[in-house]
């Protein structure tokens, strides 16, 4: 692209009219550029212009930056103007290599606007109003009122809120699964991923697709299929009431497996995985999984005994292999409040 | 691009066509099913080429497939609606329709031996893709219709297994035997995610868990999971282990063992599985007491059944027998099922051709004994009862 400054002529061109707005002298004027950049003081129309190459070629974005320089360096305004200016040529003119413009521009738009490594959101107040995820998704699937607060306040969003409401809605729910989706692939970016079909007799569907992640001893086993049925049945509106369902179905197997879990938690089937455990940390354990309502499927995050920034994660498939895995970590972390451990919800 | 003017009442009009053809083809076939099966044969074996023609004792129809001619009717009769149902034009290389009786007989030729592809395709005359539609379609038909010869067995059921099993060394109450076998792979070591398939003595191998019945029939399985996996995870992801968990299998009538006490129902499993309540394991350690060694002995030979069952499978299957070029991992286990329940309609046609099959118990050769340190207290005391119970009778 050829700078716009050589091909305006005598009409009054939207560079003159940007020139006179912002109170340069116009192009006719016999000032370019590289006279505003090398100029002390911009404002000194009436100074004769500074002595041209003979054929100015686009110099190179080094030069340029050291004529730059130059300029800026003996005042503080004309520091200022320099800036101003190198920041509104910058904005509309390309000056310099295309290629470092395009490196330049892969750099910005690589750049993630998440955090590389996204802390949990607590939100402390149910109804507040503030632009966090989680009251943003609560916002969405609760209703109207909630997604008002996550509409701007301008009257006109206001307004067309109202009117593309499942719009909105099936927006934040995408947003959502995106957020899940994304927080699923940073969980088990590390894990090696292996699908597999998996025929079990004994199960209602005997047939069924497995994902299997590992890392090393840990492994975590997600349903393929129950995933596409459950945002199916999300979108039907039934996932909460077979949520309770389970629930309640849960409810009365956990005082058994309770029981069970005593039992496996003082011995294991791996030579690697820790086979004692006292008593304390199992009450401790078995208290904390009633307390915060654990469920299976939910994963515990919490910083290993090597370093506190390096977080361990457990996803059980079950119950009871929660139980169990979560006895085996904790004997690792033996002395640890486990108070201060993350639970992050199923997804 | 938009879709091309015409193009579905081309379409229809092709399958109608196709479906017309199919229809001519089957009723211009000398060997479908009404008539009679000698016929079909008599056909059929003349048209077998290459190494099966010319070995000796290939002439008659059980060296063949292994199976005898009412239990091939009784496959052909399973299939056959799902394989009608399909309009297929699989032809010989000499351009002749495949019948229902050709594709079954493909299909189990193909199964039994565990031949490739092309080895088959050139006994009976016909390209090697068609032998692979042709199994899997079968493969595909025959786990849909043939499911109900693999499963639970029923309360009445439950009660004759129980005395045949007690009948072989005398275990009261016992279910069945749980054992667990390697269907071999050969997959290239160089691809990093293949890792999850290598098991513990670095074959790549996909796991097949089964329970077995005193009849060697197939009663649970559990198949698909990569060979890194224990068998105890594998039991632990299992439906069974979550039914027996929650108290809905293994929950009969208890039997009592002396006044006062009686065992619950169990199956039977070696070192490599946990000792659970509804799963008893031999006892570990060295120099047993003698009612420890004389339960392990009766342990050992009622399990035998599965370990018999499990190497009659790959015997007589042997596609899941040697180790598998690269197969497709979301096939193989529906193959492997479909092996298992050809095995279990095998034993209730109570096909002779069962009995001419040498009894083997080695089903994973190569592969060293498991152990599992894991025990319940529970399935500790109701271990010790059985074995004083087996050893000379509890006191009093």
């Amino acid at each position: 692209m050829a700078c716009p400054a050589t091909t305006v002529d005598s009409a009054p061109t939207w560079l003159d009219r940007l020139r006179t707005s912002k109170g340069f002298p116009p192009h006719h004027a016999g000032l370019d550029l590289d006279h505003f950049l090398l100029l002390p003081n911009p404002d000194s129309n009436t100074s004769p212009p500074l002595p041209r190459p003979a054929d100015p070629p686009l110099r190179p974005p080094q030069q340029l930056q050291r004529h730059r320089e130059a300029a800026a360096g003996p005042g503080g305004e004309g520091k200022k103007w320099f800036d101003i200016m190198s920041s509104a040529l910058a904005e509309l003119f390309h000056m310099g290599d295309t290629r470092q413009l395009r490196a330049a521009r892969a750099l910005k738009k690589k750049t993630c606007r998440k955090q590389p490594n996204p802390q949990i959101c607590v939100v402390s107040a149910p109804a507040s109003n503030s632009g966090s995820c989680p009251a943003g998704e609560r916002g969405a699937s609760g209703g109207g009122g909630g997604l008002q607060a996550l509409s701007p306040p301008s009257a006109e969003n206001s307004t067309a809120g109202a009117k593309k409401w499942p719009e909105d809605r099936t927006k934040a729910r995408r947003k959502r699964a995106h957020c899940r989706s994304a927080a699923d692939s940073s969980d088990t970016l590390t894990y090696s991923r292996t699908e597999v079909t998996v025929i079990d007799t004994s199960s209602p569907s005997w047939k069924s697709q497995k994902i299997i992640f590992r890392k090393g001893l840990v492994w975590k086993v997600r349903d393929r299929k129950a995933w596409n049925v459950c945002r199916k049945k999300r979108k039907l509106g039934v996932a909460k009431r077979l949520a309770s369902e389970k629930e309640q179905e849960e409810l009365p197997l956990a005082g058994k497996k309770e029981a069970l879990g005593k039992e496996h938690l003082t011995s294991s089937n791996e030579g690697t995985v820790p086979k004692i455990i006292s008593q304390a940390s199992c009450q401790r354990l078995l208290s904390f999984l009633s307390l915060s309502s654990l469920q299976a499927g939910d994963s515990i995050s919490c910083p290993t005994s090597a370093s506190k920034n390096t977080m361990l994660d457990i996803v059980a498939p079950s119950l009871y292999e929660l139980l169990y895995l979560a006895a085996c970590f904790l004997q690792k972390e033996e002395g640890k409040g486990l108070w201060s451990y993350a639970v992050s919800p199923k997804y | 691009m938009g879709p091309i003017r015409g193009m579905k009442r081309k379409r229809r009009q092709e399958k109608k066509a196709e479906k017309t053809a199919a229809a001519a083809a089957a009723a211009a076939l000398p060997g479908e099913l009404g008539q009679e099966p000698a016929d079909w044969w008599d056909d059929f074996s003349k048209r077998i080429t290459g190494a099966l023609s010319t070995s000796k004792g290939f002439d008659s129809f059980e060296s063949v497939f292994k199976i005898s001619r009412k239990t091939f009717n009784y496959i052909c009769s399973l299939v056959k609606e799902d394989l009608m149902s399909r309009p297929s034009n699989f032809t010989c290389t000499s351009g002749r329709p495949l019948s229902i009786n050709d594709q079954v007989a493909v299909a189990l030729r193909r199964l039994s031996s565990g031949d490739s592809l092309l080895t088959v395709g050139q006994s009976f005359g016909m390209n090697q893709s068609t032998v692979s539609q042709v199994t899997w379609r079968f493969v595909e038909a025959m786990e849909e219709r043939g499911l109900h010869h693999l499963r639970w067995p029923n309360t009445k059921e439950m009660e004759t297994i129980k005395s045949k099993f007690e009948k072989i060394r005398g275990l009261p109450n016992c279910c069945g035997a749980i054992d667990t076998t390697h269907i071999m792979m050969c997959l290239p070591s160089v691809d990093p995610s293949n890792t999850v398939w290598v098991d513990y003595e670095k074959h790549h191998s996909m796991v097949l868990q089964a329970i077995i019945d005193p009849e060697m029939r197939f009663r649970d399985i559990v198949t698909g999971w990569p060979g890194s996996l224990n068998d105890f995870l594998i039991l632990q992801n299992s439906g069974f282990f979550k039914l027996c968990e929650k108290g809905m299998r293994l929950n009969g009538n208890k039997m009592e063992l002396s006044e006062g006490s009686e065992v619950r129902e169990y199956i039977l499993g070696d070192s490599g599985y946990p000792l659970l309540p509804w799963l008893l394991t031999p006892f570990q350690g060295k120099d047993p007491t003698a009612s420890k060694a004389e339960f392990n002995k009766r342990h050992l030979a009622t399990r035998l059944v599965a370990q018999r069952a499990l190497a009659r499978l790959k015997q007589m299957w042997k596609i899941v027998q040697g180790e598998m070029w690269r197969p497709d991992k979301h096939r193989l286990p529906r193959i492997i099922l479909v092996c298992c329940i050809l095995h279990n309609i095998i034993i209730d046609m109570e096909d002779e051709v069962r009995d001419q099959l040498p009894l083997s118990h080695q089903h994973d050769s190569g592969y060293r004994q498991q152990y599992c340190s894991f025990s319940d207290k529970n399935a500790h005391a109701s271990r010790e009862k059985l074995s004083q119970y087996l050893f000379g009778g509890l006191p009093p």
